[in-house]
């Protein structure tokens, strides 16, 4: 994929400051918050994290901190939102978080926004299309992929299937695997006719089309029906405002249950090859935090973007002044000053070993 | 054009001529090279032959948009990729293995000798068996025989090799064969590519 990678020019800081206007202009307030919480807040929702381990420390009054692995719960804690007098944040914050692959503790920057109380279905479009707006600022090859986890959910439970056993199934749908989705679903003694509906969620040769019509077939509770006909307005909405061919239906998403009861989602840029934006409706967090409201965010993932934007210029200043013995301060910096006017400039006695410049000039050259 | 990752070896060669048979040759590959990156431009296909534990990685990261990995190395590393077809080949199983008068002392930890320790790890956390794993590279089954270890963790193909130690299958982990993978990415933006090579491969595995 590399080899025709997109190489996207955009600097990290300009896109946070760009993804940061964005959600400004849509009214979301900036959230701040600082580096740390009780380490417990993290202990009693780890599997709403992406990894359980957090880099913890004792306070000086002995409680235990944790350097935050996440914004969202922090935002949950601390909300004052209702379902009828709602709140709309947004944040650009650093978390640190266990990398899987290196076994390291990495310093993330993270942005995103989160939809507190009353999220209905025009909330539920705008944080979609906030969402793909945060992508198009990358790169216009971009989508956004979307499930449904209460669909999933309550197919799963109209379907007698226990929560152990969902779980498996939610394995294969998550690794878009409809070979082994079949073997299990075989294995829990599902009719063929359902099992090959649910292998047609994630299969390769389905399109949205086909993934509706599976979905439709399934849905043979109000509950499942509800969650089915939210994807199918969301799709159809935000194809009329103008998304059409960005958002696609893909039931290889998933996220936890616990927490996420709505629609789920993740953006893609071409070239990048892991997601870049997640997100979601996760009403069963605020629960858990004893509030009874209605929840939606997503946050963009600046790390996965950092190998894939070229932020190394050709030079390491545009012009390299040279001055001499007899040259004076002020006489140097007069001609760097007049220099800048037409780009960067390093003012030095020699030439440094390892940087590159567009031109080279010596003091009383400079026109 | 699709970037493929090919398991060197065997496996990858049984690959390759599915791959050809269904439309995706490069002739290139057949030759007597050194070459690492070999390109039909013409069927839009590249293909590069790296080392099988290794193709999950290069299309996780993106550097193949598809590969071919045995699912013991997929259970082994839990890649983030999308696994589109159990292709019928490379059939073996991974299996728990010790000498033949082997008896599991349950009063102390049973120790593993495996290049699989997490698959081992997860087969007895199930059971909850305390383990004591001994991560080896090659020539498993040397373990058991000089009491290294209890047990092995290890693919079996024919048994023949354990037979031949006086060595043998105690447990049926899982079965393995080899799958055909996708970055989740690519899945997305060359979803047509992918699925049309994806559906070749499939109507030709369902043939046999």
């Amino acid at each position: 994929m590399n080899f025709e990678a997109e190489t996207f020019r955009y600097d990290l800081s300009d896109l946070a400051a760009d993804l940061c206007a964005l959600y400004g202009g849509a009214g979301y307030g900036k959230y701040r918050m600082r580096k740390f919480e009780e380490y417990s807040l993290y202990l009693e929702n780890k599997n709403f994290l992406a990894s359980e381990h957090v880099i913890a420390f004792n306070g000086l009054d002995g409680k235990l901190l944790a350097l935050k692995p996440d914004v969202t719960l922090s935002i949950v804690k601390n909300t004052t939102a209702s379902e009828e007098a709602g709140e709309k944040l947004y944040y650009s914050e650093s978390v640190y978080r266990l990398d899987r692959k290196s076994r390291e503790y990495r310093e993330i920057g993270q942005i995103g926004l989160e939809m507190l109380g009353g999220v209905d279905a025009v909330g539920t479009c705008e944080v979609c299309a906030l969402a793909l707006e945060s992508l198009s600022l990358i790169s216009e090859r971009s989508v956004l992929a979307i499930s449904h986890m209460g669909f999933l959910d309550a197919v799963f439970r109209s379907l007698g299937i226990a929560d152990s056993a969902s779980e498996s199934l939610l394995a294969c749908l998550g690794a878009g695997s409809a070979h082994e989705l079949l073997r299990v679903a075989d294995g829990l003694g599902l009719e063929a006719e359902t099992a090959s509906r649910l292998a047609a969620l994630i299969a390769f040769d389905s399109d949205d089309a086909a993934k509706l019509e599976a979905a439709r077939a399934l849905a043979v509770t109000d509950e499942a029906a509800a969650a089915e006909r939210e994807l199918e307005t969301i799709l159809s909405e935000l194809s009329r405002s103008g998304y059409s061919g960005r958002l696609h239906l893909d039931f290889s998403i998933v996220s936890d249950r616990g927490y996420y009861n709505g629609i789920v989602f993740a953006g893609y840029i071409d070239g990048v090859p892991k997601a870049v934006l997640s997100g979601g409706r996760y009403d069963r967090l605020t629960e858990k935090f004893g509030k009874n409201l209605s929840a939606l965010g997503f946050a963009v993932y600046l790390n996965e973007l950092s190998y894939y934007l070229r932020t190394t210029e050709e030079y390491d200043a545009d012009y390299l002044l040279l001055y001499g013995e007899g040259d004076t301060p002020s006489a140097v910096w007069g001609e760097a000053e007049r220099l800048r006017t037409v780009g960067s400039v390093r003012v030095s006695k020699t030439v440094p070993e390892g940087l590159r410049f567009r031109e080279i000039r010596h003091v009383g050259e400079v026109d | 054009m699709l970037s493929v990752a090919l398991p060197k070896g065997r496996l990858g060669d049984k690959v390759y001529r599915l791959l050809e048979s269904v439309g995706y040759s490069c002739p290139e590959m057949l030759g007597d090279t050194r070459k690492l990156v070999f390109e039909n431009e013409e069927v839009g296909i590249r293909y590069f032959l790296v080392k099988p534990s290794d193709v999950p990685i290069y299309v996780e990261y993106g550097a193949a948009d598809i590969g071919v990995a045995g699912r013991d190395i997929l259970l082994e590393y839990s890649p983030d990729v999308h696994e589109l077809l159990d292709l019928g080949i490379g059939v073996c199983r991974m299996a728990v293995a010790a000498k033949e008068d082997f008896r599991d002392d349950l009063t102390r930890p049973l120790r593993v000798a495996t290049k699989f320790p997490e698959i081992a790890k997860r087969h007895y956390a199930a059971r909850s068996r305390e383990i004591e794993i001994i991560k080896l590279y090659g020539s498993i089954e040397l373990a058991p025989l000089l009491d290294l270890s209890d047990v092995i963790v290890d693919i079996v193909e024919t048994g023949t090799t354990l037979r031949e130690n006086h060595l043998r299958v105690f447990d049926e982990i899982l079965p393995i064969s080899a799958r055909l993978i996708a970055n989740p990415a690519s899945c997305r933006f060359k979803g047509e590519e992918i699925g049309a090579l994806a559906g070749k491969l499939r109507e030709l595995t369902e043939k046999k």
